[in-house]
């Protein structure tokens, strides 16, 4: 009995002188440190629409799409389709709607082509009436549920100049008139 | 001599040099302990440069972290955000859904530091990558992100005070340092979509988000391990802290219990003796 007892204490002695020179031998090992740090972002959203139909930042269009009566309000019927002549008139809206991420602005730049002075006048609030176009420049586009509404009306008056609406009625070569606007829409820094 | 007598007599000779053995190595292992003591706190009154030999365990340490907390292998950190303002403090990006954006023109700073709470010196690397996803699926599509690294004395790492260096997609770009002990280095990390010069992929990611999600990773990774001299410099020293006392610390509670057992077995080996 008292051998074993000694041998036990023996063998712990042993274990304990071990680990400490295990503990000595361990810390001498090569030490690595490894992390990271991450983040994820999801590219915003650019969702432009010109009159219901996505764009990506311009488009062009013809003012001469729809030609009204003298009430500017039914269709002509007595002037051949595509033709325009003392006493027509029309309209064409641009509508911009954003629902975009990001903020912008958007231009619309008109080019009026009339070489032959036909007496189109034009307006955008129905009152003033000019014989051009003024570009809009950099109106705000709200972001989400950002719109904008412009609307073009047009005109050739009726009693007007009759000398000069038969001149232009019986030319050897028909006048013509052609109005482009480019809608422009940017992102706003 | 009676017959007891002359087994005990029969039996020391047989245990005693087991004990001696025991005793030596226990010895051994206090010497090597005490020389280590010894040399910690000689050399901290020696010369710079001068070489010394530890033999008692050195304690290193690194880690990366932000405000938040510590980095471990994979942690979430605030870089994004969902919405941006510009210089004239206006909104000009915002979530619908309150995700993390990146449109062009946001550019954002995330601070983090390196932090050495060890007695030697660390040689480390950081490491930033970015990856893009398109509908969940990874994407090699190129991406226009600039990225620009600075220490908190204003010294630029990665660009400089007037332009970002571009970092192009599935690549990387590393920087390494040094951090000396009780040391630690403050980083501003800007990451800038430029505004100007890519209208037309600028346009096509805006777009294509509108259809699947476009998403981006940003990682930046560091490591780290122990610095061939143990008495390099690098980084800001802690406030407060002592100067380097490097070459390990003891387990007094080994140390004392090592003693102890040797005492014991000392005493064991005379009384068989």
């Amino acid at each position: 009995m008292k051998k074993n007892k000694t041998m036990r204490i023996a063998s712990v002695v042993m274990v304990a002188a071990l680990l400490s020179t295990c503990a000595i031998s361990g810390t001498f090992a090569k030490y690595t440190s490894a992390s990271t740090g991450s983040d994820n972002a999801r590219v915003a959203r650019w969702d432009i629409k010109l009159n219901d139909k996505a764009i990506s930042n311009s488009f062009e269009f013809n003012l001469f799409e729809t030609i009204y009566d003298t009430d500017a309000k039914t269709v002509e019927t007595d002037v051949a389709t595509g033709l325009i002549a003392p006493g027509t008139s029309g309209a064409f809206e641009i509508k911009l709607a954003s629902a975009s991420e990001v903020s912008a602005k958007y231009s619309v730049d008109y080019t009026v082509k009339n070489t032959n002075n036909i007496p189109v006048q034009f307006s955008v609030d129905g009152t003033k009436w000019t014989d051009d176009l003024a570009d809009v420049t950099e109106k705000e586009l709200e972001m989400t549920n950002g719109t904008a509404s412009i609307t073009v009306q047009w005109k050739w008056v009726f009693n007007g100049n009759d000398a000069t609406d038969t001149e232009l009625g019986t030319a050897e070569e028909a006048p013509t008139i052609t109005v482009k606007a480019v809608v422009t829409v940017e992102q706003v820094d | 001599m009676s017959r007891v007598k002359k087994e005990r007599e029969k039996k020391s000779f047989i245990i005693k040099p087991v004990w001696l053995a025991l005793l030596l190595i226990a010895f051994v292992c206090m010497i090597l302990l005490s020389l280590g003591v010894l040399a910690l706190k000689i050399g901290n009154f020696l010369p710079e440069n001068t070489d010394v030999i530890f033999l008692v365990p050195k304690d290193p340490s690194f880690e990366t972290g932000d405000r938040k907390g510590v980095w471990e292998t994979q942690t979430r950190v605030d870089i994004f955000s969902s919405s941006y303002v510009n210089g004239e403090n206006q909104t000009t990006v915002l979530s619908q859904n309150g995700d993390n954006l990146i449109a062009p023109g946001t550019r954002l700073a995330y601070r983090f530091c390196a932090y050495n709470d060890g007695n030697m010196a660390m040689a480390y690397e950081l490491v930033f990558s970015f990856s893009l996803s398109l509908g969940g699926s990874p994407s090699a599509a190129a991406f226009p992100l600039l990225i620009r690294l600075s220490r908190a004395n204003g010294e630029y790492l990665a660009g400089n005070e007037e332009s970002f260096l571009p970092l192009p997609s599935k690549a990387q770009w590393g920087y390494e340092g040094i951090l000396g002990a009780s040391s630690y280095e403050e980083f501003t990390l800007e990451i800038e979509w430029a505004f100007e010069g890519h209208d037309e992929l600028d346009t096509a990611l805006g777009i294509g988000a509108t259809k699947v999600p476009v998403d981006l990773q940003f990682n930046v990774e560091s490591f780290a391990q122990t610095h061939s001299d143990p008495m390099e410099k690098g980084g800001m020293i802690v406030a407060g802290e002592k100067p380097t006392e490097y070459g390990g610390q003891i387990s007094w509670t080994e140390y004392t219990l090592l003693v102890t057992l040797t005492l014991v077995l000392a005493a064991y080996t005379i009384w068989i003796a």
